[in-house]
């Protein structure tokens, strides 16, 4: 243990090197320029930065800057879902639910202030683990199979319908939707496309991206130009920039478990982030004194989510780094960002270039530092963006998310998914739908539907498999437990009172 | 700019616009697309690229590479059947493409007469890996087993219909083994189904290697014709009379591409093939390089197709 410390110290030492420092710096700019637009998350902002990485000077600081850019990019996807309700990737879908709520009541400050902090000691948490013990939970990671893969996402998804509050039938009725949804394209298993119309666009699947900006982003903006008496974005006033002593006492908590759960989560292969912002939501809205300030703007709704999914994607190096195994798109793309650096990442590489292990590990510190550093001075910038006229921002908006989409893949069919998707986001948002479980189920669908099959596969036709390994039954038992429990507490509450009002 | 030259730039545009055919002799006079169908980062992307980096030099002409992956490579693949046969448009072709066709899918395009043949690059390597503590020994011990306990062995592949997937089941069909198709998600979801012990063994392209290395997995044989130079030890299917697919890798244009402007792409494409940076990525990728004119990459596609429509017959899946 003591040995590793050191290990991580020589990367921190070389990382430290003025020119490192300074790939660190632009990196993180660039990630959040590019990430705070619409529809830029990670995966499209390193992919679009990746060449500026051939230039630096060397393997080491060419990483480290990809490792800011990617940081820098995350944060960037904070903002805009903090702000404009457009989640840049999946993983900030959770933080769009308060953390919009609380920019609308004019705190955006504090969210965005706490969400840089969260991530920032998240990733602070998930570093230093990744170096003690990444190399002895790789092996644990691949003894996750089809059966644990389907139990988890069984898990998730009785996570998912009680997401953000409202009736649990609206809920379940979204989850449903986004499952069907899911399904659409080729089957894994057999081959033979499903529900796809013979549209070649939809061959592989709706894409996650364009129908995330059209029913989260597009939707937003089709609602505000209805009301045509607000002038901008805000309609109150941008209160204190900080987050108070208040704020903090109640993000504490949340940040703290956030990183642990999203640790654990990002250790699995495509697990991800998503899962862990999930996650952690449900546990603080089920800890909270208060759990009906979540969806309302509760910052532990922020705090907790945004610390998870940073955890949660500093943890998916290390099957990356240790297995060679990207475990999602982003680290897929950093995996093609190394093997340009001439850096193999795999088994051998801790064994074989020692320097670039431990300096890649340091150079995520240092890209979390920097990125801490830059972006506290500059979430008063950010709030400013709030004060934009309505009709500019919005243009603006809905122009980027279609130039991002559109740059995707090059595929123009994408555009018009993201304005379809739009469209029902505004319809779902008239009769009080809520878009987030819809996501949820619509992620979970494929990975139920593929490990299920799979498991019975491996289980000669029986599903029973499922049942006999420990991990799967464990997590199949948690799932059983959450779901009975919020049942449990929503017909006790049934027949306490009368039913709830809606909101 | 001047007027003058403006004057002359637009007079030189309006010529060429009217006098096609003069417009070979002067070919590339502007930068060159090259669709790949694939995502970014993929190896046929990673291949592609310095490829395309290396022929810019002969051709003295920008390549921009464009990614248009999705619907197993059939998007990408439509548009570069649309596109202007001019030599401005070029692709990349994967077995895959071609694969899809015979498995019931509904393309806009033909998938072997809608392109014409500018060069062969390589074939990626395909292995059959198994876990180092694995009781075979070598790939007549799995069939031998496969055999004797029919369903007993799982195995996966980067999904159904794959290169992989067709070659492990005429392999099946040749030797009478059966064992059970668990298809992964990809490639790369192949490798810890199978340290994972997930499934018994995996049919895929090089993303082994490096575990081999390790020794943490063993390869009992490759697919390419010959062995591969990275593993002389390790015998070729068709070493033991067994029959297995190409995994294709070649550059192609749109159908009536005019002769002269294919030729010139044709050299510069194989002069490419000589460039370090090229060889250097092939290698680290387990992809075996083969230099082919046009003309016989398209009677090598033609074969493929032939065979694995054969296949899926003998399996009854033709479609």
């Amino acid at each position: 243990m003591f040995e590793a410390l050191e290990k991580l110290g020589y990367g921190i030492s070389l990382s430290l090197e003025p020119s490192n420092l300074l790939y660190a710096a632009i990196g993180s700019v660039l990630g959040t320029l590019v990430g705070v637009l619409p529809g830029l998350g990670p995966v499209t902002t390193i992919a679009v930065l990746l060449p500026l990485t051939y230039h630096a000077g060397s393997p080491l600081g060419a990483i480290i800057m990809l490792a800011s850019i990617y940081y820098g990019a995350m944060y960037g996807g904070s903002t805009t879902s903090i702000l404009l309700k457009v989640p840049g990737e999946a993983a900030s879908v959770i933080t769009c639910i308060d953390g919009y709520q609380m920019a609308k009541k004019g705190r955006a400050g504090p969210a965005l202030a706490i969400a840089a902090i969260g991530s920032f000691i998240a990733g602070t948490v998930a570093v230093c683990a990744l170096a003690l013990v990444g190399p002895l939970f790789a092996k644990f990671a691949v003894t996750f199979g089809p059966p644990e893969y389907f139990a988890l996402a069984l898990f998730g998804l009785s996570l998912s319908a009680t997401l953000s509050g409202g009736s649990p039938v609206r809920g379940i009725t979204m989850v449903l939707v986004g499952l069907l949804l899911g399904l659409v394209g080729i089957d894994t298993i057999t081959g033979v496309e499903r529900y796809t119309f013979n549209i070649m666009a939809i061959t592989d699947g709706i894409d996650l991206v364009p129908m995330l900006m059209g029913l989260f982003g597009v939707a937003e903006i089709l609602h505000n130009l209805e009301d045509k008496s607000r002038g901008s974005l805000l309609s109150t006033k941008i209160g204190r920039l900080f987050p108070s002593r208040q704020d903090w006492s109640e993000s504490a908590g949340p940040i703290a478990r956030g990183s642990v759960i999203g640790f654990f989560v990002g250790l699995i292969p495509g697990g991800g982030a998503i899962l862990a912002s999930l996650m952690s939501y449900t546990l603080e809205k089920k800890l909270s004194k208060t759990p009906e300030q979540f969806g309302h703007g509760a910052i532990a709704g922020v705090a907790g989510p945004e610390s998870a999914n940073n955890s949660a994607a500093t943890a998916s190096f290390i099957p990356l780094l240790t297995l060679g195994l990207p475990g999602n798109a982003v680290t897929a793309v950093l995996f093609a960002g190394l093997l340009i650096q001439n850096v193999q990442p795999g088994p051998l590489m801790l064994v074989k270039n020692p320097d670039v292990f431990w300096g890649v590990i340091a150079s995520m510190y240092v890209g979390n530092i920097m990125l801490l550093v830059l972006n506290l001075p500059l979430v008063g910038l950010w709030v400013q963006l709030l004060r934009v006229p309505s009709w500019l921002l919005s243009a603006t908006i809905l122009l980027i998310a279609i130039f991002g989409t559109y740059s995707l893949r090059s595929n123009f069919a994408d555009v018009t998914t993201l304005m379809l998707f739009g469209g029902i986001g505004y319809l779902l948002r008239k009769a009080s739908l809520d878009a987030g479980p819809l996501i949820m189920a619509f992620i979970l669908a494929n990975i139920l539907d593929t490990a299920l099959r799979q498991s019975m596969l491996m289980g000669d036709g029986s599903l029973m498999i499922v049942l006999q390994r420990p991990l799967s039954l464990i997590i199949l038992l948690v799932a059983t437990l959450i779901l009975v429990a919020q049942l449990w507490s929503y017909f006790g509450r049934v027949r306490v009172r009368p039913l709830p009002s809606e909101t | 700019m001047d007027m003058k030259s403006q004057i002359v730039g637009a007079l030189g545009i309006l010529a060429a616009a009217m006098l096609p055919q003069a417009a070979a002799a002067d070919y590339p006079d502007k930068p060159i697309t090259l669709i790949v169908p694939w995502a970014a980062g993929g190896s046929t992307d990673q291949t592609a690229r310095v490829l395309a980096k290396a022929a810019e030099a002969s051709l003295g002409q920008t390549i921009v590479v464009i990614n248009q992956p999705g619907a197993s490579t059939s998007i990408g693949m439509a548009a570069l059947a649309k596109a202007a046969p001019d030599g401005y448009t070029i692709g990349t072709l994967s077995s895959t493409s071609y694969l899809a066709a015979l498995q019931g899918r509904q393309l806009p395009f033909d998938p072997i007469n809608a392109f014409s043949y500018i060069s062969y690059y390589g074939d990626n390597l395909i292995g059959i890996a198994v876990k180092a503590d694995a009781r075979w020994n070598t790939i007549d011990d799995l069939i031998a087993e496969g055999k004797a306990k029919p369903g007993a062995i799982k195995y996966g592949t980067a999904g159904v219909g794959t290169t992989q997937h067709l070659t492990s089941e005429a392999l099946q069909f040749a030797t009478k083994a059966k064992f059970v198709h668990v298809p992964q998600q990809g490639s790369a979801a192949s490798v810890p189904a199978l340290l994972g012990g997930h499934v018994d063994f995996i049919m895929e392209t090089s993303v082994w290697a490096p575990f081999i290395e390790s020794k943490e997995v063993r390869l009992l044989a490759v697919t390419t014709p010959q062995r591969s130079k990275m593993y002389p030890d390790v015998p070729s299917l068709s070493e033991k009379g067994l029959k297995s697919l190409r995994s294709v890798q070649a550059i192609i244009a749109p159908a009536g591409l005019p002769e002269d402007v294919r030729m010139k792409l044709e050299t510069a494409f194989r002069k490419a093939m000589s460039d370090k940076a090229f060889q250097d990525t092939m290698d680290r990728l387990g992809m075996v390089p083969l230099d082919l004119p046009g003309a016989e990459v398209k009677k090598l596609v033609e074969g493929e197709y032939a065979s694995a429509r054969e296949i899926l017959q003998e399996i009854g899946k033709a479609k």
